[in-house]
C-alpha cells in the first residue's frame, strides 16, 4: 500500500497551564489512508502523551464522542479519513466549553446526526 | 449510593434506585450516551416479545440460555432473567424508546434453531445507541440522581465490614475524589482490551473496555467466577486498516442471506454449516494459526457475489450490516471487494459473582451487566446481553438502595487513600528506564491474545501468566506526563495496573478448568466433562494473591447431562 504521509495542525490549549491556545505541528507517516481518530490515536502514542482527545468511542459514527472541526467543518473524527499530503487544521468542536485540547463538555446539547 | 459505570446497566440501576427514592450518585469515565459498550451494540434484544414465534415461551428462552450455556448459568438467575426482561424491555418503551420486531428488516422468520442458537427467534431490534440516549433523557429527568462524568474511579474502598466506597480522579481538573457509600454498584461493563484483537475497540483506540471492573472487585474481596469464559466473534475486519476491529456485527446472516463466502489466503473454504459461533472462531483461528491466513492475518470474507436479487442483496447489508455506512466512510465498500477478517474478543462472559439481588460476596459491593459472571454460563447467546443488564441493573438498584437506606456509609480508611495517591504520584516522577503505559497494555494483549484466546493449552497458558507477572514487575517503571487535566497516561496507567489483575484472573482460570466447554476451549483437554467439571471455577484475592476453589452450579429447573 502506498505510504501516507500528512500533516495535522492541532489547537492545543491546557487551562491549567497555558495562557492562551496554540497550534501545534504533527507530521504522521502511516502505511496507508487511516480514519483521524486513528491519527490522533498514534500522536498520543509515539509522537505527544500530553494531547488530549476523546478516545472512549464507537468507531462508528454514533457516539458523537469524536466531534470536532476541521478545517472549519465540523466532522467526526472516526468516519473521516485522512489521505496523503494533506495538512489539516484541527480543532475543538465550537460552541462548547473546552475541557483540554480536543475535550470538550457537551452537556445536554442535541447534536445534529 | 453509588453506581460505578454509566452503560445500560448503571443508567438502569440508578434509575430504578431513583423510584425507591434512594439518593443516587452516578459516576462515568466518559459522557453517558457517548461512552462504554452499550451505546454500540447493534440491535438485538433477546426476549420473550416483539418478533415472537406463538410456540414461544418463557420456559423455552430458559432452557435455550440454560443448554446453550452449557449447564454453567446459575438458574435461579437465568429464571430472573427469561421471566422479567420482557416486561423490562417495555420499561424502554415507556421512556420513550421506538422498539421495532427483531426482524424488521427480512420481514421473514428465520428457521426455528437456526437463530444464534435461539429455539426461535425472539424479541426486538433498538440499537444500543438509542437505547442509551433514551436512557440517559430518563436519569436527567431524575432529581434524585446526580450525574458525575470523566471521572475515573481507580479503587475501590472497603473496612472488614464491607464497602466504604470509592476513590477516583476528576478528570476535568485532576483533582482526586472520595466518595462514600455504604451501597456500591459496580457496572463497569467487559474487558475486551485485556486482548489486542476486539470488537470492544475498533480502529484501534477506545479505553472503555479495559476490564478494570474485575480487578477492582477482586482487590475489593469480591468473588470473581468463570473468568476463563471469553466470548470470541468468529470474524472481524483486520484489513483494510482503516475499518480495523469495526464489529461487522451479523456475519451468519451475511453468509446465509447474502451468499458471503469465507475463505483462506489460497481461495479455499473451509468452513462447516450451521454456523455456530465458537466452533467458527476456532476454525478460522486454526486456518490463521496454522500458515493458511492473509499477510495482515485474518481470513477473506467475500460477499461481492451474492446469488440473491440486487434489490434484496441492498437491503439486507444496508439494513443488517450495522457498520456497512461507516465501512463506506472509511473508504471501503464491501459489496465490492473482499476484506480479511479474524477471530476477535467480543463479550466477557464470566465475572463477578452475583445472587438475584444482584449482590456480590462483599457487603455493599453489587453488580450488574456484563461486570457479572453467573448467569450465561459458558456461553452467551446472542442479543442476551440487554435482557441482562435491565433485569439485573434493576435489581441491584433496588437492593442497593434499600441498603441504602439501612447502612450508613463509614468514613473510609485514610491510611488506604493516603496509599492510592502516593500510588498516582509515583507516575509522575522520572525514572532511568521509564516506559509509557501502552507498551505494557500492548504486551499483556498481545500475550493474551495469542495463549488464553480463541484456543488454550496448558503451556501457552502458563507462558502468558510468566508474561503477565514480568509486566507486573514493570508497572513501577511507568511514567506519564504531569498534565493534571484530562490526562491520557494517567488514565492508562492506571488501567494497564488494573488490566493485569484482570488477565491473571483470566489466565488462573483458563488453566483450572480442564475440559472444554462453550467459549472456553482446552486443546489438551478438548471433550466436555460434565460429570466432573459442571462447577464454578470461583477465584478471590487476599494479600495480592489469588485463591480458587470449585463451586457448584445453583440447579432450579434443568439437570446437566451425565457423562463426558
Amino acid at each position: 500500500m502506498a505510504a501516507n504521509r500528512f500533516e495535522l495542525k492541532v489547537l492545543r490549549f491546557d487551562p491549567f497551564s497555558d495562557l492562551k491556545p496554540y497550534y501545534k505541528l504533527y507530521e504522521i507517516n502511516s502505511q496507508g489512508p487511516l480514519s483521524l481518530l486513528m491519527a490522533l490515536e498514534h500522536i498520543y502514542e509515539s509522537l505527544d502523551d500530553t494531547l488530549a482527545f476523546r478516545r472512549y468511542c464507537c468507531g462508528t459514527s454514533r457516539c458523537n464522542s469524536c466531534l470536532m472541526q476541521v478545517n472549519g467543518k465540523k466532522i467526526r473524527a472516526c468516519s473521516m479519513l485522512v489521505e496523503g499530503g494533506k495538512v489539516l487544521v484541527v480543532e475543538p468542536l465550537k460552541g462548547y466549553r473546552v475541557i483540554k485540547d480536543l475535550v470538550v463538555e457537551f452537556g445536554d446539547e442535541k447534536e445534529e446526526s | 449510593m453509588l453506581v460505578i459505570g454509566g452503560g445500560g446497566a448503571g443508567v438502569t440501576a440508578a434509575i430504578s434506585a431513583s423510584t425507591e427514592g434512594a439518593q443516587v450518585l452516578v459516576v462515568n469515565q466518559g459522557p453517558v450516551a457517548r461512552t462504554g459498550l452499550t451505546m454500540m451494540l447493534g440491535g438485538g434484544i433477546s426476549v420473550v416479545g416483539g418478533q415472537k414465534d406463538p410456540r414461544d415461551s418463557v420456559d423455552l428462552h430458559f432452557r435455550d440460555m440454560v443448554e446453550r450455556g452449557y449447564y454453567l448459568g446459575d438458574q435461579n438467575l437465568v429464571e430472573a432473567l427469561t421471566r422479567e426482561a420482557p416486561e423490562r424491555v417495555l420499561d424502554l418503551e415507556r421512556y420513550g424508546a421506538k422498539l421495532l420486531p427483531l426482524n424488521w428488516y427480512t420481514g421473514k422468520n428465520v428457521e426455528p434453531g437456526q437463530s444464534y442458537g435461539h429455539t426461535f427467534s425472539r424479541g426486538y431490534y433498538l440499537l444500543g445507541s438509542s437505547m442509551m440516549k433514551v436512557l440517559r433523557k430518563e436519569l436527567l429527568r431524575r432529581p434524585e440522581i446526580t450525574l458525575l462524568e470523566d471521572h475515573f474511579i481507580f479503587t475501590l474502598l472497603s473496612s472488614k465490614d464491607g464497602i466504604t466506597g470509592a476513590l477516583g480522579l476528576d478528570m476535568r481538573s485532576g483533582q482526586y475524589v472520595v466518595i462514600r457509600s455504604a451501597a456500591v454498584i459496580l457496572a463497569t461493563g467487559g474487558a475486551g482490551e485485556v486482548f489486542s484483537f476486539t470488537t470492544n475497540a475498533p480502529q484501534k483506540i477506545s479505553g472503555h473496555a479495559r476490564g478494570t471492573g474485575y480487578a477492582l472487585a477482586l482487590r475489593a474481596g469480591a468473588k470473581l467466577v468463570d473468568m476463563e469464559m471469553t466470548q470470541f466473534y468468529p470474524a472481524t475486519p483486520v484489513w483494510p486498516p482503516a475499518i480495523w476491529g469495526i464489529h461487522v456485527g451479523v456475519l451468519e446472516d451475511i453468509v446465509s442471506n447474502a451468499g458471503a463466502k469465507i475463505l483462506n489466503a489460497r481461495g479455499e473454504e473451509f468452513l462447516q454449516k450451521p454456523f455456530v459461533r465458537d466452533v467458527t472462531a476456532r476454525r478460522i483461528h486454526q486456518e490463521i494459526k496454522e500458515g493458511r491466513g492473509t499477510r495482515a492475518g485474518g481470513v477473506v470474507v467475500d460477499i461481492t457475489k451474492s446469488p440473491m436479487p440486487a434489490e434484496e442483496y441492498s437491503r439486507v447489508i444496508r439494513d443488517g450490516v450495522p457498520a456497512y455506512k461507516q465501512y463506506k466512510n472509511l473508504g471501503v465498500d464491501i459489496t465490492k471487494e473482499p476484506f480479511e477478517a479474524a477471530p476477535s474478543f467480543h463479550f466477557q462472559v464470566g465475572g463477578v459473582w452475583i445472587n438475584e439481588r444482584g449482590e456480590s460476596s462483599v457487603p455493599g459491593l453489587f453488580a450488574a451487566g456484563e461486570v457479572s459472571g453467573n448467569t450465561h454460563g459458558a456461553n452467551r447467546l446472542a442479543g442476551d446481553a440487554v435482557p441482562e443488564l435491565l433485569v439485573f441493573g434493576t435489581r441491584a438498584g433496588q437492593n442497593a438502595a434499600k441498603r441504602s437506606f439501612k447502612e450508613k456509609a463509614l468514613e473510609p480508611e485514610r491510611q488506604q487513600i493516603e496509599q492510592e495517591v502516593e500510588k498516582v504520584e509515583r507516575l509522575f516522577q522520572t525514572k532511568k528506564d521509564s516506559i509509557r503505559p501502552h507498551e505494557i497494555l500492548s504486551r499483556l494483549s498481545d500475550t493474551m491474545y495469542a495463549h488464553v484466546g480463541v484456543s488454550r493449552n496448558a503451556r501457552g497458558i502458563t507462558k502468558a501468566a510468566e508474561e503477565i507477572e514480568q509486566l507486573a514487575n514493570a508497572l513501577g517503571r511507568i511514567h506519564v506526563c504531569d498534565s493534571k487535566i484530562y490526562n491520557l497516561g494517567l488514565i492508562e496507567a492506571k488501567e494497564v495496573e488494573l488490566m493485569i489483575d484482570t488477565a491473571k484472573a483470566i489466565a488462573a482460570s483458563a488453566l483450572i478448568r480442564q475440559e472444554s466447554r462453550g467459549v472456553h476451549f482446552r486443546e489438551d483437554y478438548p471433550v466436555t466433562d460434565y460429570t466432573n467439571w459442571t462447577k464454578h471455577v470461583v477465584l478471590e484475592q487476599a494479600d495480592e494473591k489469588l485463591k480458587s476453589t470449585l463451586e457448584p452450579v445453583v440447579l432450579t429447573k434443568l439437570k446437566p447431562p451425565k457423562g463426558d
